[in-house]
């Protein structure tokens, strides 16, 4: 029986080719964009999953308010670093206790092998002796044991090794590392070699270096050094007590800190500032960071998305399968009156359907093949799908989807199939299959209301996106390119050599950036807050100012060196009329300074407008 | 075989009854082969859809074979039509996604029939029929005397004690329809195979040996064809 309704099946969609196509392209789309996010939802699921010890590893949060963006306490990942001794001292249950150097920055170091050029690497990260006690990785070369216990080693990973020397086989190798411009750099030993784990890891690194600096907490009890704290349990905690017992231990820690650096406890926690220690399961890391929210808060748009069009491309199906129904009324009456049961046929029209999910599902995974990586590269995640390491779970689930798939959309057609009368259809009657027609236009609708929401959703994003690719900023941003760094005139000077390179300059602020240094100015006794930046000679021509009044700076006035500001007009319109060449003064006391206005721009950045722009050289 | 007793039918359209069927009662024994007759719009496939189960009296018994089939469920009743009674359609209602051998294998798919039996029965009846040669072809690719000849093969090849055909010679020529009427006395008098037809033909009727002539629902006249 299931052979010749398979039969009947494949002839009908044969027959009806561009129902077909349409039917199973729909559903491909939908299941498409599913899977997608079915593979990014198993990727952030099994962040920190690759070996069952770490089911007792817990990062430490340390409660402080340096580094926040709101200059408010909150939960950290990163802590003093003493906090580490103390709880190797003063926490029994924890084996070992690791310290690892915050991603500063962008996290990019410059490597150097032998007499390559130097390239950039991200996640050279340094740490103490017990990081591999701490973190189970596998060694493929080297003893994690002692790999790390001298100064200037480095642990790598087998996929960085390779890419590095083209061989995992360096062990006795040197790599220089140099942190920042004008960093002699250093010279490392390659001492081990680790496997790739098979999931993501939240304390994510190409390369562990051991340089011996996270050995040593800072003498002065008054400075503290920064970094990220790890611990292994000897066996998974119960953190509630645990979380208690850490904070007695912090408190009396920051006691005798405070006691010495002759500061009261109860000055210094006041006012909503309360001191705090907490051990964080590392398997729950990925998903609850310390300061953002965690991966699956930033996707739930996404989520919504792309069951919302699954769900589309479901309902399409029904609506359609239902349509079609009517052609297939007088086999179901037919096959009624030779004894079919109802039972029977729905089993029949389920396999139907099945059979046009599984071919969905093909499509959908070559689909998903060409889509990923162009998925991946902007969700910023190695996904993989027929390499994928879990690809049994991930087949399971794909079973599942397909099952699901096949009863929400063939259940309701079949259903409706099932239930014609013989005698009316076999009359040429077929009045019932017009039963469904409430339900079907209902789909409609659901149908329509989710795609004109999808419309209007992509115009809105549309708009938004067209408006900052076009807004006027002020600047010719195409021209121009932006470098992170300390300025130094000797590194100034070498781009400037660069062929095409016409101007060279430093800002303190990232045009068409947030991140402002508010001022309150004196001009003619009167008070302002304005926002400044502070900008050498050639950034005002750099960035293609234009000129309202006055001038901008320029090498041919000799005052322009020190103590001359160009206001925007935001600015200058706040301030009066006929302003340039009037003095303004800044700052309080001994570090009080003139400015003279020599000049008004146009707005230049992207900030709120309310806000002007000062500059000084 | 069949006993009708009062069977009555009527469609209720706006509080007016409309009767297709009023007391209808006779009987017919196994191995006759009865024609109803009568003129269009006289209930006779809703008699014929009734014996056929397909259809429910409004009011009446109805036996077949010893059972009460008012009293059996849904279930029950599609068992005793599936094991006893072949249908033989006007239109021939063959399924057109399916070859010949495959809509004469239909019936025995739902009767749980072995694989091995289903082809040699189905073997067998193309042989007796003499379609062979169109075993792999599609409704659409034969005449209409051809396609009714595989409705009588499918409604045989399950082996019913009787075959309701509504008008099986409607849509043929005279010559195709005589080769379908010697085919039913043939089956009926070599294989004692209870054969009850509606035909407007009394040419067609004469092939049977009882005629029940049906006016307005009601059964007008109950004649013994005459042996020739
Ligand atoms: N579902 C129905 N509702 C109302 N009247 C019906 C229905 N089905 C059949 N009839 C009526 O019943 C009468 C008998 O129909 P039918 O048994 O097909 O006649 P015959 O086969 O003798 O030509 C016809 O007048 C037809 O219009
Ligand atoms: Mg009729």
């Amino acid at each position: 029986m299931f052979k010749i309704n398979f039969k009947i099946a494949l002839r009908n969609l044969l027959k009806n080719k561009v129902y077909a196509a349409i039917n199973i392209g729909g559903l491909a789309l939908g299941l498409t964009a599913f899977v997608l996010l079915l593979l990014f939802i198993n990727h952030e699921k099994n962040y920190d999953q690759w070996d069952t010890q770490l089911e007792k590893v817990y990062q430490i949060r340390e409660m402080h308010d340096f580094f926040t963006p709101d200059n408010k306490p909150h939960w950290q990942d990163i802590g003093d670093s003493r906090i580490a001794n103390l709880l190797t001292e003063k926490v029994p249950q924890f084996k070992h206790v690791t310290k690892i150097s915050n991603n500063w920055g962008n996290g990019y170091s410059s490597i150097k092998v032998a007499q390559n050029e130097p390239v950039l690497q991200k996640g050279f990260r340094d740490a103490d002796s017990s990081f591999f006690k701490v973190f189970p990785y596998q060694f493929i070369y080297g003893d994690e044991k002692t790999a790390i216990n001298k100064p200037h080693t480095v642990v790598l990973k087998q996929s960085i090794a390779k890419q590095l020397y083209g061989t995992d086989k360096v062990l006795g190798k040197t790599l220089k590392l140099v942190m920042w411009r004008n960093d002699p750099g250093e010279e490392y030993t390659v001492t081990g070699v680790v496997a790739d784990p098979a999931t993501a890891q939240s304390v994510a690194f190409n390369a562990i270096t051991h340089s011996g600096n996270r050995e040593k907490d800072p003498e002065n009890p008054g400075s503290s050094n920064y970094c990220q704290i790890y611990a292994l349990a000897n066996q998974a905690l119960d953190t509630a007590s645990l979380n208690q017992n850490l904070l007695k231990v912090y408190i009396d820690f920051k006691k005798a800190s405070f006691a010495q650096r002759k500061i009261n406890f109860a000055d210094y926690y006041k006012e909503g500032k309360k001191p705090g220690l907490m051990a964080f399961p590392m398997q729950q890391v990925h998903s609850n960071p310390a300061l953002s929210s965690g991966w699956f808060d930033k996707i739930k748009p996404i989520v919504a998305l792309s069951i919302f069009l699954l769900l589309v491309s479901v309902i399409n199906f029904v609506n359609l399968a239902t349509a079609q129904s009517v052609q297939r009324a007088k086999e179901v009456g037919v096959k009624k009156v030779l004894g079919a049961y109802k039972k029977q046929l729905v089993m029949q029209f389920l396999v139907e359907s099945a059979i046009q999910s599984l071919l969905a599902l093909f499509i959908c995974v070559a689909l998903v093949e060409v889509l990923l990586p162009a998925f991946s590269n902007h969700f910023e995640v190695e996904l993989s799908f027929w390499r994928s390491k879990q690809l049994f779970s991930l087949v399971v689930q794909l079973l599942g989807l397909f099952v699901l798939i096949t009863l929400l959309a063939g259940f309701y057609p079949a259903w409706v199939l099932s239930k014609y009368n013989p005698v009316k259809v076999l009359k040429g009657n077929y009045e019932s299959g017009f039963k469904g027609m409430a339900l079907r236009n209902g789909l409609v609708v659901l149908q329509f209301i989710i795609a004109v929401t999808f419309i209007i959703g992509i115009g809105v994003m549309q708009m938004q996106t067209s408006y900052i690719a076009h807004k006027d900023l002020g600047f010719d941003k195409s021209k121009l390119i932006n470098i992170a760094t300390n300025y130094d005139d000797n590194f100034a000077e070498r781009i400037k050599k660069i062929a095409g390179v016409q101007y060279v300059a430093t800002t303190t602020q990232v045009m068409g950036n947030a991140f402002n240094v508010p001022q309150k100015i004196t001009y003619k006794d009167q008070q302002f807050d304005i926002n400044t930046v502070t900008v050498s000679m050639d950034a005002l021509p750099a960035l293609g100012a234009q000129v309202v009044s006055g001038r901008i700076f320029s090498r041919e006035y000799k005052q322009d060196t020190v103590n001359t500001a160009v206001l925007n007009e935001t600015a200058a319109k706040l301030l009066g009329k006929n302003i340039v060449g009037q003095m303004y003064k800044s700052g309080e006391g001994e570090h009080q300074n003139a400015f003279q206005i020599v000049g008004v721009i146009k707005d230049l950045s992207l900030i709120h407008i309310s806000e002007p722009t000062r500059q000084y050289s | 075989m069949i006993e009708l007793k009062n069977i009555e039918k009527y469609y209720a359209n706006k509080g007016v009854k409309s009767y297709i069927l009023r007391h209808v009662t006779t009987s017919i024994k196994a191995g006759e082969f009865v024609s109803i007759m009568g003129p269009s719009g006289a209930g006779k496939s809703t008699l014929l859809n009734i014996l056929g189960m397909l259809e429910e009296p409004t009011y009446g018994e109805y036996h077949f074979m010893g059972e009460d089939v008012t009293a059996l469920n849904e279930r029950k009743r599609i068992e005793l039509y599936r094991n006893h009674i072949g249908f033989v359609f006007q239109a021939y209602h063959l399924i057109d996604e399916m070859t010949v051998a495959e809509n004469i294998e239909a019936p025995l798919l739902y009767k749980k029939i072995s694989s091995g039996e289903r082809k040699s029965r189905i073997a067998d009846i193309l042989d007796r029929f003499n379609i062979v040669a169109k075993k792999d072809l599609f409704p659409n690719q034969l005449s209409g005397g051809q396609q009714q000849l595989v409705g009588i093969a499918r409604a045989l090849v399950a082996q019913p004690s009787i075959i309701l055909a509504d008008e099986p010679t409607g849509n043929l020529q005279s010559a195709q329809a005589e080769q379908i009427m010697d085919l039913f006395k043939k089956l009926n008098e070599e294989e004692k195979i209870t054969i009850l037809q509606v035909t407007h033909s009394e040419k067609n009727a004469q092939y049977g040996n009882r005629i029940l002539n049906i006016e307005d629902g009601v059964i007008k006249e109950d004649l013994a064809v005459a042996v020739r």
